[in-house]
């Protein structure tokens, strides 16, 4: 369907917080451009696997390719290898292009842009920073990323020990919630992602045990009773207080102590996967520096107040997704959403806006 | 000035003026008529019910709800609002819908909204105790008392009511009274949730989690002077060892929307379109919170299991830029002919029950009731075309004809192996795979497109085996599109194929889009199956 203004939109990153915020764009007739630093679409959600039993978990991994075949309806420029070099402003502040530079050409790109919407996403934690994790020291820690590669491929039994006694453990608020690592915030998916992955392991391996360690589970609104639900039932362990160290005990096997009813007892695992935070991207600072949108106190970009989320200091530039705040897929596809309406909002001039 | 001009650009090319129906009372229904007016429609909203208002929750410290209601109201300025005692009868019309409500029974409108508010679930295990439900309204009064705040009982807890009652004990203890929060799990939602733990922890709010035992709640009157006295006996899950007591002069209960109060009525535009704890819009990946399976329906508050006001801004803000797409589609593309209904149809009304998007309404007129289909509003998934006991009805897009020339085709190709795939999630998945060499694929629009009589005129060409693969359970775009193929399947397999030897040639698997590797495992295995020995390979559904 041809674009029904000339109003052009450029979004800085596909993640599925940029291909939402396009989509939602074009549906309504403007114009976007999706300017990505790396050669492929999708971002994060790209990676993850499909955590479905005899029934859908909700994870929302494939509404990346929901939304990636509704664009294939509009006509978007995506350019890929590309960054966001400089805004273009006009002599009264208002935005009206921008240079973009696509690796291997010399000159940057202007576009016109009525809009710039920052979708640059986070980055895992990497938690070989902490030696007591073992991450890349001991074979068997992984994380819950490594653990959603090897879904996708298909190679479950990659994580068995070849025996029926499998035991698997996951660590969950492994770089959240910790001040000691600088990240004094909760990540927001990943008791929802450990808790699915475990249900989609125990229906795959019945005869596996599966333990999740926790400080609280963030599950609740209308989700949390199906899933904790779901997790009884196929009989994972919920245990609250994370171990702090992983060693190797005397067989070479990866062993924890857990503090029981007042006593420490040591249990081994097979493999333990730390449920990684997020962070935010690094591309964060340059381009507020760029932009002249502000980071907050966690480094993640700055709102323009509370209340409007997707709206920043600066004149025309917006932002959406997890590059504003840590979130799982369905609240980035909501918050891209609510991005894009803001946008509509603005340029038809109905409401007070940037 | 600019923005002037720009409103005509963006407006110009809706052909009229969209118009909405708010369907509720309270700051979502006011939020939702904000965004959509900021969004050029022209908005009437219906308040039905005794019921109050909804409960939202803000969990900032310091926030100021009547202020911050006072700030929405300023911003809905004048608005047409109607009353009604429950939700009236509401009915298509073409793409957008009819109201039966005297004053605007002749005005259509593009989109309907829900955002009806929901009371707090009550408590069924602890009728006795003396305790309030903690509510948006429930206002610190700023003198230091005894408090116990009690969440996550018997079932977790709205995580925005739950930080909004952690603001409530933080501002108590930081007044000097003593602050006791009773829970599974601390709710830190958003990036302030875990500073706000923490600044309620140095503050001096104690926090107990719930043991295996339930906790014991007495009350005692004073003999006379003194103040009434709540004790609460509990064991800590974490700090195991003696009984913990508790006293305070009031107690708090936190829990969340009780989906108990949404109206029945509203079944009748959404049909099945529930998520498993009853709130309304299913879970599906589909609906991403905002939208309805219904054409042109959305849903945001509490009536979809929320109450955090940050996420209801966030929710209206997206159905109404959703809502502009679809008057903006429907208003402006001649969609007629994407289905057709032909004079076989002997309104049995079998295809307007099951359309899961509303795509087909019947209208009575004096003489004799009619079929409409509304092709703005149709997805195309052929269900309907799956069902109808006359043949009557067909997709221009993907006729009948479509099968049975496929069948044709196959039918000179000896031992072939045929998959019928959804073209959502097998038929994306199989531009990336090889298939092996005996094998056909073909793609439907939905599984649910693939009715019995399909399945058995493909069997009855004598092919080697015949796969059909849908959507996971739960997560069709067309609601239980998949869930029909499984049915169907099932149904041959044990009403017409009961010869043992027959019963392996037929399986039904799902797959999501992205899992390209799992539909090449699929494919081998049924392939696999069928090559060795037919005979011991059972149908089987997952
Ligand atoms: C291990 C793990 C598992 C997860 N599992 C789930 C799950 O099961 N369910 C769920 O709901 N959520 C899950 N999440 C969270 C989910 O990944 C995020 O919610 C989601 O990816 C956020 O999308 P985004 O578009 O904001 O960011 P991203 O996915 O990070 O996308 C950002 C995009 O911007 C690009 N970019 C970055 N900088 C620039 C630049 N300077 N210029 C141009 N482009 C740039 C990046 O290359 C990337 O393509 C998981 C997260 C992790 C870490
Ligand atoms: S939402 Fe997740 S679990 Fe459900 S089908 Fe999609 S990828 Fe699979
Ligand atoms: S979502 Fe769970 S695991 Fe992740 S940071 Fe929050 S509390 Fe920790
Ligand atoms: S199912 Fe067929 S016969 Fe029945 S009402 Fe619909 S079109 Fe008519
Ligand atoms: S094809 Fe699907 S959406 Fe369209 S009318 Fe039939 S059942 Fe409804």
């Amino acid at each position: 369907m041809a674009p029904h203004t000339s109003k052009n939109v450029v979004i800085i990153g596909s993640g599925i917080a940029g291909l939402t915020t396009a989509k939602l764009l074009c549906e309504n007739g403007i114009k976007a451009t999706i300017v990505e630093k790396s050669s492929v679409l999708g971002g994060h959600t790209r990676k993850w696997s499909c955590k479905a039993t005899s029934q859908c978990q909700v994870c929302n991994r494939c509404s990346l390719d929901d939304v990636m075949a509704a664009l294939e309806n509009y006509g978007v420029q995506y350019l890929t290898e590309s960054e966001l070099g400089s805004v273009v402003r006009d002599s009264a502040g208002y935005l009206r292009g921008v240079k973009i530079s696509t690796s291997g050409s010399e000159v940057a790109e202007e576009i016109p842009s009525d809009a710039l919407a920052l979708c640059v996403g986070f980055e895992t934690y990497d938690p070989s920073e902490k030696l007591l994790w073992g991450y890349g020291a001991l074979d068997g820690v992984m994380t819950l990323a490594d653990l959603d590669f090897v879904l996708d491929q298909q190679r479950l039994n990659d994580l068995g020990n070849g025996s029926e006694q499998t035991k698997i453990a996951f660590f969950q608020c492994v770089g959240s919630r910790d001040k000691s690592v600088g990240a004094n915030y909760c990540s927001q998916y990943c008791c929802k992602a450990a808790l699915r992955s475990a249900v989609k392991l125990k229906s795959e391996k019945p005869q596996w045990s599966v333990a999740i360690f926790y400080i609280d589970l963030q599950v609740s609104g209308k989700y949390a009773s199906s899933l904790l639900g779901r997790a009884t039932e196929s009989g994972i362990e919920l245990a609250q207080g994370v171990p702090g160290e992983i060693f190797l005990d005397e067989n070479k096997k990866l062993a924890v102590n857990i503090e029981k009813n007042g006593t420490n007892a040591r249990e081994q695992f097979d493999k333990i996967i730390l449920s990684v935070g997020q962070r935010p991207s690094a591309s964060t600072a340059i381009l507020s520096q760029i932009t002249g949108v502000g980071l907050n106190e966690h480094g993640f970009f700055e709102s323009r107040t509370i209340f409007d989320p997707n709206r920043t200091c600066a004149q025309g530039v917006y932002l959406a997704g997890a590059c504003g705040a840590p979130m799982d897929i369905e609240t980035t596809i909501l918050n891209a959403s609510a991005a894009a309406s803001d946008i509509i909002s603005d340029l038809s001039g109905i409401h007070k806006g940037a | 000035m600019e923005s002037s001009s720009n409103l005509t650009q963006l407006t110009s090319f809706l052909e009229k003026i969209p118009s909405a129906l708010v369907l509720g009372k309270g700051l979502t229904a006011s939020i939702a008529v904000i965004e959509l007016k900021g969004k050029g429609f022209e908005v009437i909203q219906l308040e039905f019910g005794q019921a109050p208002g909804d409960e939202l929750y803000c969990c900032l410290p310091g926030f100021d709800f009547e202020e911050y209601k006072l700030s929405v109201m300023q911003s809905v300025g004048q608005s047409e609002v109607y009353h009604s005692e429950s939700i009236p009868m509401i009915d298509r019309d073409g793409a957008g819908f009819k109201v039966d409500i005297a004053s605007i029974r002749d005005r259509r409108f593009d989109v309907l909204f829900f955002a009806g508010g929901l009371a707090n679930r009550p408590c069924s295990n602890l009728d006795l105790a003396p305790l309030e439900l903690f509510g948006p309204e429930t206002k610190y009064s700023g003198e230091s008392e005894d408090v116990a705040l009690l969440m996550d009982y018997p079932e977790p807890s709205d995580s925005a009511a739950a930080m909004s009652a952690i603001v409530y004990a933080l501002e108590n203890a930081k007044n000097g009274g003593r602050s006791a929060v009773i829970l599974d799990n601390v709710p830190v939602r958003h990036l302030q949730g875990e500073s706000l733990y923490d600044s309620a922890k140095s503050a001096g709010v104690k926090f107990y989690r719930l043991g295996q035992s339930n906790p014991k709640i007495q009350d005692s009157f004073p003999s006379e002077g003194g103040n009434r006295k709540i004790w609460i006996t509990l064991q800590d899950r974490i700090e195991q060892g003696s009984d913990i007591q508790i006293v305070c002069d009031r107690l708090f209960l936190v829990t969340g929307p009780d989906q108990k109060g949404i109206p029945y009525q509203i079944n009748h535009f959404l049909g099945a379109d529930l998520d498993p704890s009853g709130f309304l819009i299913s879970e599906s990946i589909h609906s991403n919170t905002f939208k309805s399976f219904s054409a042109g329906v959305y849903a945001i508050g509490n009536f979809t299991g929320n109450s955090d006001l940050f996420q209801i801004m966030s929710q209206a803000k997206a159905a109404a830029a959703s809502a502009r797409a679809y008057a903006l589609f429907t208003n402006t593309k001649s969609r007629e002919n994407i289905l057709s209904i032909s004079e076989e149809c002997v309104r049995c009304l079998t295809c307007y029950r099951i359309c899961p998007h509303m795509a087909i309404w019947p209208s009575v007129s004096p003489s004799r009731s009619q079929l409409n289909s509304i092709g703005t509003a149709c997805f195309e998934c052929g269900i309907c075309v799956s069902e109808c006991p006359r043949t009557a009805i067909d997709l221009t897009h993907f006729p009948q004809m479509a099968f049975s020339s496929f069948i044709e085709d196959v039918k000179n190709q000896p031992d072939r192996i045929v998959v019928y795939g959804c073209s959502r999630s097998a038929g994306r998945a199989a531009s990336h795979i090889s298939l092996p060499p005996d094998v056909v694929f073909f793609s439907v629009p939905c599984a649910g497109r693939v009715s019995e009589s399909v399945i058995l005129e493909t069997l009855s060409i004598g092919v080697k085996g015949l796969l059909v693969i849908g959507c996971h359970h739960g997560n069709c775009a067309s609601n239980n599109g998949t869930d029909w193929a499984c049915d169907r399947v099932e149904t041959v397999v044990t009403n017409f194929l009961l010869p043992m030897d027959m019963q392996g040639k037929l399986q039904y698997k799902t797959m999501a889009p992205n899992e390209i590797l799992k539909m090449e495992k699929i494919i081998r295995q049924f392939v696999n199956e069928l090559e060795t020995d037919p005979q011991t390979s059972k149908y089987s559904s997952s």
